[in-house]
């Protein structure tokens, strides 16, 4: 009987495991891009093998951004986990025309007013790279972890407004999941609904 | 105000052309009207009440919102004890968001005084028809149940299907709205620049939502808002097991062909002589014997399920290898053809497979007890596969195209079936001498059913020939050719060997210089079945079915059918399939039925007809598009400009049929 019991045990494992194997989504791989950024030098995803990324859809004319970085939140974020060796990338994906649109030079003055310190900033004018993340919003974050896996994907903090009066009560999810991460724990929250502009494709 | 009596305040917008704002929703950006009153004693404020919204598209984006015009109710009810002679303020700090392209942040602070009176207020008549328009756009409460929804996944899209009966939310068929659309009421659930595909099935209406690609399960509830033309509806649809045809069917024929493995002769005598020393043992306890039984079954079904996993390990493998396991690939057809041509070649005695393990493992079945007739069950099935495979291969062949649940539960009835006649003799030993006893007979009943198989060789022979025309058939031909040769040889190999021992080769290798070529003749004969295998030119795509002709359908279009449907004319849509047999008798008692043909002339329909015999990515989206993923499917689009398209029963008569072309 016991020998029956353990061979009972141990095929609903295996039939239990494959059918969760065919059925579960799979990890959610980031996909790659290569993209120029305001520095020059061309980023590729890929070759970011190996270090936590952040991707980070911006537009400098929406208030929701001017929000998170008038009040020094984002820009704050953003040294405390480069100087940890996070990739901090900002994306642009706004069309020629649109408003967002910012030639390198245009971007890097933004980012110098606001004295933010994102690691590049990503030029994105046909969209390709938003469409293919899916992003929605300006701000919409991508955590990645070292192996190329989106463990965190959606808004910055828990309270959809313009109020910087908001940004202390909310509960920011960016940070809660890098300091997670970088610490080896789990990630509470892994997936959010962004809010913000929608993105200006 | 009257103390006690709630009334209502509302929040109007007037909109300047290209901008809007946003639902309590917004959809993928945005940020509705938020009300934060500043408290009153003597005051309760309800929520704030959202007209439906309309659905506002940005390139891949969209957004839940109005334009023009929106106003928002919001209930406020003065205590009992309110003394009246008083008035009351009544402050609200407000914020919202206006975009076109750019968005602006507003925000401002309403006031307003109102008096208490001991008597019903004035209305202020200006704006009691605005008050009246408003509340007929709040959408309106409908019990739960009214709407569920099924979930569907394919090529990596989640699709959500809502389900509701337009009787129940009070539309007659003549004043059924053509325009539907669901708005969810939490954000990040769906894609809502996805568009909403609507169908009209029997009664009720089907809606696909795109679901958004979420990390975890899909929730059971999906409340939100559902508008039909100009009314809406705020509901909360419950999630139903996803739709499945369940394959009776093919569950019958599997329990059926476990039955028959029975009569297999490496199955049977382990049947009679095991339930026969039961017997003997259990005399004075058929309880003992029930257990014995079950014990069985359970070693067949464990076994099958065992089984089961190899296969999808294996279709999980293949599929990695971009093999498709679809009667629509022809790669797949030979392979099953020359499978089927081998097994029957085996069932007649040519060869036999694995006859070496039948002895393996039978000392299991010595030991004593249940675990004993545990693995009686394990050995009848493992054991006994090798002879039992030319009947189980079409089995699993078939089993090989369905879904994961489908595979493993045909399989489960597979193996239910092979274990019910040992069941059925541990609860009626009695019946055991009327059993016919194991002997010639059996061999003569194997050797026969190569028969039915070789009928299935040639069934597939018939649908590879209209996926890739006669040319690709003659090579496969060829190559079975060769492959009879090479089984006859290898039989008459074997023969020499048992007349004159003397040719027993001496070691392992002389033995394999003798079989070497007629392997190598097998091998080439199923190479050369591949090598003919040329997709036919697409130009006859639907032509194909030789069988019936194809006067007065057109191929199917996705933008002939789109062309045709804005100029309001009627169209029969008729999806189908060489290898698919409800098909093939719809076409042939239906629609090649001269009253039918009559009818369908007379009103002016366009009859297209999809033939899906082949991989064909613009029919699968059709498919999908009216939540089907197989053949037949019949869509019925009566005249008149965007009217819903009625789906059809798989399975016709003339009288459904006509039933809905009425």
């Amino acid at each position: 009987m016991q020998l029956i019991k353990k061979l009972f045990s141990s095929s609903l494992l295996v039939i239990s495991f494959i059918l969760l194997n065919l059925t579960a989504a799979q990890a959610a791989t980031a996909p790659d891009f290569s993209l120029p950024g305001s520095s020059g030098k061309t980023v590729k995803l890929s070759e970011l093998k190996g270090k936590w990324v952040v991707l980070e859809w911006f537009n400098e004319g929406c208030p929701y951004v001017k929000k998170h970085y008038e009040s020094g939140n984002i820009p704050k974020l953003q040294k405390k986990y480069t100087d940890q060796g996070v990739v901090w990338l900002t994306v642009l994906s706004s069309a020629p025309g649109k408003q967002g649109h910012q030639s390198a030079e245009e971007v890097k003055k933004t980012m110098a007013t606001w004295q933010a310190s994102p690691t590049d900033n990503l030029l994105d004018p046909e969209g390709k790279v938003g469409r293919l993340y899916g992003a929605k919003t300006t701000p919409h974050f991508f955590v990645i972890n070292p192996k190329g896996e989106i463990v965190y994907q959606g808004a910055i903090d828990s309270i959809s407004s313009t109020d910087q009066a908001d940004i202390a009560k909310a509960e920011n999810y960016v940070d809660q999941a890098l300091s997670a991460a970088l610490a080896g724990k789990p990630i509470a929250t892994a997936q959010t609904v962004p809010y913000g502009c929608s993105v200006k494709y | 105000m009257e103390p006690g009596k709630p009334l209502t305040l509302g929040v109007h917008f007037q909109i300047k052309p290209g901008w809007h704002t946003y639902w309590k929703n917004p959809g993928d950006s945005g940020e509705p009207l938020k009300l934060h009153w500043e408290e009153t004693t003597g005051l309760a404020f309800g929520e704030l009440e959202f007209p439906y919204p309309t659905l506002i598209k940005a390139g891949p984006l969209a957004s839940y919102g109005f334009e023009k015009e929106a106003m928002f109710l919001v209930q406020v009810t003065p205590e009992k004890g309110l003394p009246s002679g008083k008035t009351v303020k009544l402050k609200a700090k407000a914020t919202w968001l206006v975009c076109a392209e750019i968005c602006l942040p507003e925000k401002g602070v309403f006031d307003l005084e109102l008096p208490v009176e001991n008597q019903a207020p004035q209305l202020n008549q200006a704006w009691q028809p605005k008050f009246e328009e408003a509340r007929t756009k709040i959408p309106r409460l409908v019990p739960t149940k009214t709407v569920s929804f099924s979930q569907e996944s394919s090529e990596g899209n989640n699709w959500l299907w809502l389900n509701f009966l337009p009787k129940r939310l009070g539309f007659s068929p003549s004043s059924l709205p053509k325009n539907w659309h669901f708005f969810p009421d939490q954000g990040g659930l769906i894609e809502a620049a996805a568009e909403q595909v609507l169908i009209e099935q029997g009664d009720s209406l089907r809606l696909r939502l795109q679901a958004a690609p979420l990390q975890g399960e899909f929730p059971s509830q999906l409340s939100g808002v559902l508008v039909g033309g100009d009314q809406a509806f705020q509901m909360v649809a419950q999630a139903q097991p996803s739709r499945m045809t369940f394959p009776w069917t093919m569950l019958g024929f599997a329990f059926l062909g476990g039955i028959l493995l029975n009569l297999m002769p490496c199955v049977f005598p382990v049947l009679s002589i095991k339930v026969l020393s039961f017997v003997k043992k259990s005399h004075s306890h058929p309880q003992h014997l029930r257990v014995y039984g079950w014990m069985y079954t359970l070693g067949v079904l464990f076994s099958f399920w065992i089984l089961t996993a190899i296969l999808l390990i294996l279709k999980q493998l293949g599929n990695q290898l971009g093999w498709g396991f679809q009667l629509q690939s022809p790669n797949f057809i030979v392979v099953l053809i020359f499978l089927f041509f081998l097994l029957g070649f085996s069932l007649l005695g040519v060869f036999e497979i694995g006859t070496r393990w039948m002895g393996l493992g039978s000392h299991l079945t010595r030991r004593q007890g249940y675990s004993g007739s545990f693995f009686t069950g394990v050995l009848a099935t493992v054991v006994a596969t090798p002879c039992m495979a030319p009947l189980m291969g079409p089995a699993l062949g078939f089993a090989l195209t369905q879904e994961v649940f489908t595979t493993w539960i045909i399989l489960s009835a597979l193996a239910l079936g092979m274990a019910t006649p040992y069941l059925l003799l541990c609860y009626l030993p009695q019946i055991l001498k009327w059993l016919p006893k194991p002997g010639p007979w059996m061999e003569t009943f194997k050797q026969f059913m190569a028969f039915p198989l070789f009928a299935t060789v040639l069934w597939l022979l018939w649908v590879l020939s209209e996926q890739t025309g006669i040319n690709s058939v003659f090579f496969v031909l060829g190559g079975l050719l060769l492959s009879g040769f090479a089984l006859w040889s290898y039989q008459r190999y074997q023969q020499k060997k048992l007349i004159k021992p003397s040719l027993k080769p001496k070691g392992r290798g002389r033995r394999w210089i003798k079989l070497g070529p007629i392997f190598l003749i097998l091998f080439l004969g199923i190479v050369l079945g591949f090598w003919g295998i040329q997709p036919k030119p697409l130009s006859n795509s639907n032509s194909a079915n030789f069988l019936e002709p194809n006067a007065g359908w057109v191929p199917f279009s996705a933008e002939k059918l789109e062309s045709l449907r804005a100029t309001g004319e009627p169209v029969f849509l008729n999806f189908t399939a060489a290898w698919c047999l409800t098909c093939q008798v719809n076409e042939r008692l239906i629609f090649q039925n001269p009253e039918v043909q009559q009818r369908f002339a007379k009103l002016g329909a366009v009859l297209m007809k999809g033939d899906w015999t082949r991989q064909d990515d613009a029919i699968t989206k059709a498919l999908r598009n009216y939540g089907r993923q197989g053949v037949p499917v019949y869509v019925w689009y009566a005249r008149g400009r965007n009217t819903m398209p009625k789906v059809l029963p798989e399975i016709l008569t003339q009288e459904t049929l006509f039933r809905y072309l009425n």
